[in-house]
């Protein structure tokens, strides 16, 4: 940008916003792809990450895991707002899964807001799983990518929501910017310092650039009214009451369930005929989602939800509602049903999650994801290799250029070595302590923060070497360390033919080998008198 | 462009452009959008919950245009009349037509 606005073309305003877009927000860009990358293998990774969970087996009926699921909530948290009772996903992880959520508090009463009950059951017993390790699992790890740790989730999500805008910005400049997608497509000049970096980013860009275009869209339309609120407001005002009136017109169907509690006591109608009528319509095995609002009011609802036929583009598809304290069936969505702008925005959130998705296409979304990692990796990589090529022989980098530079190894190096130690803190802690579940998290983020210290007191080009070979180990040998400590190795898991846990082990295994070979590319491209002359002078030479 | 060109003043010219990017072009999308709300309830295409859905989907898009047209404008005064001049016209166009009822 010149003193007066741009002089240039399109193409150079463009390449300024895209340049710095892409730098500012890069790091939680780098974050979000990485660990968004793990939701697609959410249920492979929770259940790797709980070896004790006993082997598959023959589930129960639907209605009596239904009812073991309510029972529970019933003992455990009798005044409730809502209970949710989930039955087993079509992979991985056989259990029941039940939420309580509590009571709201009066207004303006005292006191912490109090806490919502979560439990995996064993569907055959109804109980919580005895001898279960204390884990995050995939759960905290992916859903860092929308809510990242140590951060308020009100705050969380506008600090992801800004990013993903400028992602949106740095997508489209980066497609005005490149004039020659086809033919660039093909081209890739190793070993050639920025030309091999802009090609490097160029192709990972460009080879899955439909996933980010509609990934970062759909990411926004998850927040919709959080992100872009002025056109609710202006038809409906500011507040809570605001918020009814608008969903009272765009969700009607879900409005049914959900009435304001009676403040009257009523018992709770059985729950086993209603599952019944459900399976009835749909067939058995058909129920995916159960949830009973004001449980013990007069104003209770039961609302149970079908399964997403699979390899279809739609969500929360069909829905009985019933009257929780007479059974009568209040309401009945018909699928087909909903108005263009709901369809087009659950057609956005289920190509997001890539639920529908098959094994061959999960792993296309997972490479996507990665890919989305490369593409922002290799831009930020570009960003000091360009500024780096510019500098007359005995000119001295400039103090951003040579913070940049270092702060890259930290960050994209070290996220993949932090991740791994995430793992690693999974078979390692003591399995009984309490706050295990939470020092996973933290050994991620302890490893994350030594990584950008250890890439600031090192030589750069070192740092970058000794990085790579740290996540090479660490997910190499994981595996490893996996037979060590549980009997859900490749050992037993590969002649059962389980393969849902033995990707996990085959995965960290590719992935270690990735890095191994990065770091091996590196060694051999970083002669020694050029690390030593780097050393000297407390600059990088990656390129 | 080498680094004796930073002045301090283009580092202001910068940052009112990102204001502008960021603020104005909120200001335009938030104005359009509900324009297109208003013209989609009013002319009876869709009821209101479904236009205001609607117009906001459509605003992510017309937002990360704004912002490219707000870095692309040659003078930093143009970007935020650029900005401003239809944001103001969208929304008082919206406020006159009204939701009805």
């Amino acid at each position: 940008m010149s003193e007066r606005g741009f002089k240039g073309g399109l193409r150079q305003s463009m390449t300024w916003l895209h340049t710095w877009t892409g730098l500012v927000l890069g790091v939680v860009l780098y974050f979000m792809f990485i660990t968004g990358s793990f939701g697609y293998f959410h249920d492979e990774i929770d259940r790797w990450m709980r070896p004790e969970l006993p082997a598959r087996t023959a589930l129960p009926d639907t209605h009596q895991m239904v009812e073991r699921g309510v029972a529970r909530l019933a003992q455990r948290m009798p005044e409730a707002q809502a209970w949710y009772v989930s039955m087993p996903e079509r992979r991985a992880v056989q259990a029941v899964s039940i939420y309580g959520e509590p009571k709201p508090l009066p207004k303006q009463a005292a006191g912490s807001e109090p806490e919502p009950l979560d439990e995996l059951l064993d569907p055959t017993t109804g109980a919580p799983f005895a001898g279960v390790r204390a884990t995050g699992g995939a759960d905290l790890l992916y859903r860092m990518h929308y809510s990242l740790h140590y951060i308020p989730y009100d705050v969380a999500i506008y600090i992801v929501g800004i990013a993903t805008m400028f992602m949106f910005i740095a997508i489209a400049t980066g497609i005005v910017v490149h004039k020659k997608i086809f033919k660039d497509f093909f081209t890739f000049r190793p070993a050639k310092g920025q030309r091999s970096w802009l090609d490097a980013h160029n192709l990972s860009s460009v080879m899955a650039l439909p996933f980010f275009i509609v990934i970062t869209y759909s990411g926004l339309v998850f927040y919709t009214y959080e992100y872009l609120p002025s056109v609710k407001w202006a038809a409906y005002g500011v507040g809570e009451q605001a918020d009814k009136a608008m969903e009272s017109e765009q969700y009607a169907d879900f409005k049914v369930a959900e009435p304001e509690p009676a403040g009257r006591a009523a018992p709770l109608v059985p729950i086993t005929p209603l599952v019944a009528q459900a399976e009835a319509r749909w067939g058995a095995g058909e129920v995916a989602f159960l949830m009973v609002r004001n449980p013990g009011d007069a104003h209770a609802r039961v609302r149970i939800d079908r399964r997403d036929p699979p390899g279809q583009l739609t969500r929360r598809s069909e829905m009985l509602v019933f009257d929780g304290t007479n059974g009568a069936l209040l309401h009945a969505t018909t699928p087909g049903r909903s108005s263009g702008d709901q369809v087009f925005a659950d057609v956005m959130l289920a190509l997001h999650e890539g639920l529908f998705a098959t094994p061959l296409l999960r792993w296309l979304y997972f490479a996507s994801g990665l890919l989305g990692a490369a593409m922002v990796a290799t831009g930020l990589v570009l960003w000091t290799t360009k500024r780096r090529q510019k500098l007359k022989a005995d000119e001295r980098a400039a103090a951003d250029l040579r913070f940049v530079e270092r702060f890259n190894v930290g960050i994209v190096a070290g996220l993949p070595v932090a991740v791994a130690v995430y793992f690693w803190a999974n078979r390692l802690l003591p399995e009984q302590w309490e706050a295990r579940a939470q020092w996973e998290m933290h050994a991620l983020f302890i490893a994350w923060a030594l990584a950008l210290l250890y890439g600031t007191v090192r030589p750069v080009a070192r740092a970058w070497q000794e990085q790579w070979w740290a996540a090479a180990a660490l997910f190499g040998l994981l595996p490893l360390l996996n037979a060590a400590t549980t009997n859900i190795h490749l050992g037993s898991t590969l002649p059962a033919g389980d393969w849902v846990l033995a990707s996990v082990d085959l995965t960290a295994l590719a992935a270690g080998l990735l890095f191994g070979a990065i770091a091996w590319r590196l060694r051999r491209h970083t002669p020694r008198r050029a690390v030593e002359a780097d050393a000297a002078e407390g600059r990088g030479a990656l390129a | 462009m080498s680094r004796r060109a930073v002045t301090v003043a283009y580092r202001w010219q910068v940052a009112s452009r990102t204001a502008a990017a960021v603020l104005g072009a909120f200001a335009l999308t938030s104005a359009a959008s509900i324009l297109l709300a208003v013209l989609l309830t009013r002319s009876g295409i869709a009821a209101r919950g479904p236009a205001v859905h609607g117009a906001t989907l459509l605003g992510f898009v017309l937002w990360g245009a704004a912002v490219m047209w707000a870095f692309h404008t040659r003078s930093l005064a143009r970007t935020w009349l650029n900005l401003l001049v239809p944001a103001a016209l969208c929304g008082s166009l919206a406020w006159a037509i009204g939701w009805g009822g």
